[in-house]
């Protein structure tokens, strides 16, 4: 039956595609490659952009006050400091490293901001300048760490920021305690609550961040050489390109971001959490690679990369405007990143 | 070849219609588990009110057309039962799921004593006892770690802590070793409230006591426990509560209960507890119930997004001082004045903001680790100790209690 089926369809199909007219095939045999790859190029933008809005206007319909302004700016807050970290994830994924350090990291560089401050006799802009100075004078110096274990020592990345996310851990309970810490009110606080017109100031700084990434990784020569080390290293070495030194720069970078998004959860909590953002790296390699940066380097966008913070965070927020119990939603949330990234790499398959 | 190519895009382009349908069904069908979107009953539905979209008054969760707007949940109907990691919303099956709890157990035992069998130490001796803790990850689990080995050294006697770095395996393994490396006493804090069972009738065999301190286990032949009065405090802090409303004469208070983890036993005591005397006062809308990992962070994250599902709301309750304050900062940064806030365990941070009125009350919670040594050694000494007993003298602490200085951090 299936035969029979088929046999007739095919044909079909055949005759279809002959029944054009010579010229028409040719000018289609050679203005398709073009066309097809930038269909398939949008196809591919479309397909995180796609989820994003079906994912929007499910809750518009099933969540009480979704769509308000308070609930977005809400998860535009909430994803600030993943979105922050993620910037510099990017650039290390695109290296085909990983950085497992970036949630003891914003802990450390969080508290170490709080623990200056608690320590000042006032708090103005001069002392919540040092502290951010702190947190991301230090941040850098602890991605400089990563990298220089991975380049000079060769200790795979995974195993080098294993080492230093237990590491940074312990250095953030040695120093506190394991007591959070209070920052006390003052200038620095106004990072996590104020407001630059109806922009809230960590939306601004995960703009900024993302402008500065751009920058790096699309304008500037050490951005086009990340993704030359990330599609292969060995040809890249061989082209003359010093890949140690990109990698110092690129594991440095991820710990200035992670000092950032260590001075924004700071500021918003109003104190240092020795214990807090256990699990954060996986939030922030998940936006990665729902983004659609490969794993295994050199390929991926940073813009992605915030809709991928996006898309988790607004999946996350929507379920619990609905108030689904906690069980549910985890089950939800895996499946969802599971089809999100399923989706994108069926697109990537058709790609060049 | 070309044809062939090109006509391999539309089985993807069903894949994708398939997968994208997949989620709008698993999002609708969350949607349909979440008691808000669940269908109530015509009683459960209050009056819609236009709802001001990203404004701060008190207005009615918004009324989409598509979904019912949120259910009482004093209303809602019985089936809606403990699935998922929510507590049950009747009384009946709070009291049900209550009673299997040991922290309740613990609460409402009997006062039986024990005296050591065993080996009797002289005065003049100096036992040994190993002090084996879940971590050292919380201020409460240092505090304990402290007040072990500082009355250890105030009684003469050696206290050995370990703490197993948050991690169950690595509990067990410090187990074992205890019992071959020798100890004339094991006091534990477990990380689990099940599973060392084996391990631990070692020790009953090989004639060791262990006592389990502020978190107990089950199905296993302790000598004596204090377990800390998870329970007692969500009940007193809810009592408190409903008193608090009644003075003021408010009506159906608009609730979020901010848990700690769900199914963890000490706050299904405590987030249970206190939900037992909403429920049973009957003055209370509960609107929602998240887990916030006992922490600050997702405490805010969880409060910035209720926030915004019902602006409506009056009370939080949050079954720990940490994702209170992680609340504060949500409610703060909104620019909200008028949601008052409750939290349990009396820590440092929260008595400046109950003092400056940003939160209204908390309950102790103290650390036993001190007084346990102390009876571990009159045990060890041949005195009678209680077998099982919760932490007693805790109170709620106020604005009031703290401008009097009656009231202390419990760590």
């Amino acid at each position: 039956m299936s035969q029979t089926d088929d046999i007739p369809l095919n044909t079909g199909d055949r005759e279809q595609t002959s029944e054009g007219s010579a010229t028409a095939v040719a000018i289609a045999g050679r203005a398709w490659p073009i066309s097809w790859v930038s269909m398939r190029f949008q196809l591919r933008e479309f397909a995180l952009v796609g989820i994003l809005i079906l994912m929007v206007v499910v809750y518009a319909i099933a969540a009480p006050n979704f769509l308000t302004m308070f609930n977005l700016v809400n998860v535009l807050r909430q994803v600030s400091v993943t979105a922050v970290a993620a910037v510099g994830a990017t650039a290390v994924i695109l290296v085909a490293g990983i950085d497992l350090s970036v949630g003891s990291m914003v802990a450390l560089t969080g508290c170490l901001a709080a623990l200056y401050l608690q320590n000042q006799p006032n708090h103005g802009l001069e002392q919540a300048l040092v502290a951010v100075l702190l947190a991301i004078v230090f941040g850098t110096g602890a991605g400089l760490f990563n990298g220089l274990a991975i380049t000079g020592l060769r200790v795979p990345p995974f195993i080098t920021t294993l080492a230093t996310m237990t590491i940074l851990r312990g250095v953030a309970l040695l120093l506190t305690n394991a007591y959070p810490v209070s920052i006390p009110p003052g200038a620095y606080n106004y990072i996590g609550v104020g407001y630059v017109g109806p922009v809230p100031v960590p939306v601004l700084i995960m703009f900024l961040m993302f402008a500065i990434g751009w920058v790096i990784l699309n304008r500037m020569t050490i951005g086009r050489r990340i993704y030359a080390i990330g599609g292969n290293e060995r040809a890249a070495r061989l082209s003359g390109i010093n890949v140690s030194r990109v990698l110092l720069f690129v594991y440095a970078f991820a710990g200035f971001c992670a000092g950032v998004s260590g001075v924004i959860i700071s500021s918003r909590l109003t104190s240092g959490q020795p214990t807090g953002s256990l699990g954060f790296e996986l939030d922030v390699i998940a936006a990665v690679v729902v983004g659609g940066t490969s794993l295994s380097g050199g390929r991926g966008k940073l813009s992605n990369s915030l809709l991928g913070a996006v898309l988790i965070a607004i999946l996350g927020n929507g379920l619990i405007l609905m108030d689904v119990p906690e069980y549910y939603q985890r089950l939800v949330t895996g499946f969802v990143i599971l089809v999100a990234v399923t989706v994108d790499m069926l697109l990537r398959k058709r790609s060049v | 070849m070309k044809e062939g190519e090109l006509l391999r895009p539309r089985p993807h382009r069903r894949t994708l219609v398939v997968l994208d349908i997949l989620i709008i069904v698993v999002l609708l069908l969350s949607a349909a588990c979440s008691p808000v979107a669940a269908p109530a009953s015509p009683t459960a539905v209050p009056a819609t009110q236009p709802s001001v979209a990203g404004q701060a008054t008190a207005t009615s969760a918004s009324a989409a057309p598509a979904s019912p707007t949120a259910a009482s949940v004093t209303t809602a109907p019985a089936a809606s039962g403990a699935a998922g990691g929510r507590l049950p919303d009747t009384v009946g099956e709070l009291e049900a799921l209550l009673k299997n709890n040991i922290y309740y157990k613990a609460a409402i035992a009997p006062e039986v004593m024990v005296t050591n069998k065993g080996k009797i130490f002289g005065p003049g001796e100096k036992p040994r006892i190993t002090f084996v803790l879940e971590g050292l990850s919380h201020p409460h689990l240092v505090r304990d770690a402290e007040d072990a080995k500082a009355m250890g050294q105030k009684l003469g006697v050696d206290v050995r802590v370990i703490s197993a770095e948050d991690n169950p395996d690595k509990q067990l393994a410090y187990i074992e070793n205890t019992l071959a490396s020798g100890t004339d006493a094991l006091m534990m804090f477990p990380a689990l409230t099940k599973g060392l069972s084996n391990v631990l009738k070692q020790y009953n065999e090989k004639g060791i006591p262990y006592f389990f301190c502020t978190k107990g286990m089950e199905d296993v032949d302790y000598t004596a426990s204090v377990l800390a009065n998870y329970y007692g405090e969500g009940v007193g802090m809810g009592k408190w509560i409903v008193d608090y409303y009644a003075k003021k004469g408010m009506k159906n208070v608009k609730t979020v209960i901010l848990r700690g983890i769900p199914g963890d036993l000490s706050d299904d005591a405590r987030s249970g507890g206190f939900k037992m005397e909403l429920l049973k006062s009957g003055n209370f809308q509960i609107m929602a119930e998240q887990p916030t990992n006992y922490r600050r962070e997702p405490g805010m994250k969880v409060m910035e997004t209720l926030l915004a599902a019902h602006p409506d709301v009056q009370l939080v309750f949050a079954a720990s001082d940490e994702p209170a304050l992680g609340a504060l900062a949500a409610i703060r940064a909104a620019g909200r004045k008028d949601i008052a806030i409750v939290g349990l365990d009396a820590e440092k941070d929260i008595f400046p903001e109950i003092q400056n009125g940003s939160i209204l009350a908390t309950h102790t919670h103290d650390p036993v680790a001190g007084p346990m040594i102390q009876m571990i050694v009159d045990y060890l000494q041949g005195k009678p100790i209680k077998k099982l007993q919760v932490t007693q003298g805790e109170y709620v602490v106020t604005k009031e209690l703290i401008d009097a200085g009656k009231a202390q951090p419990s760590f």
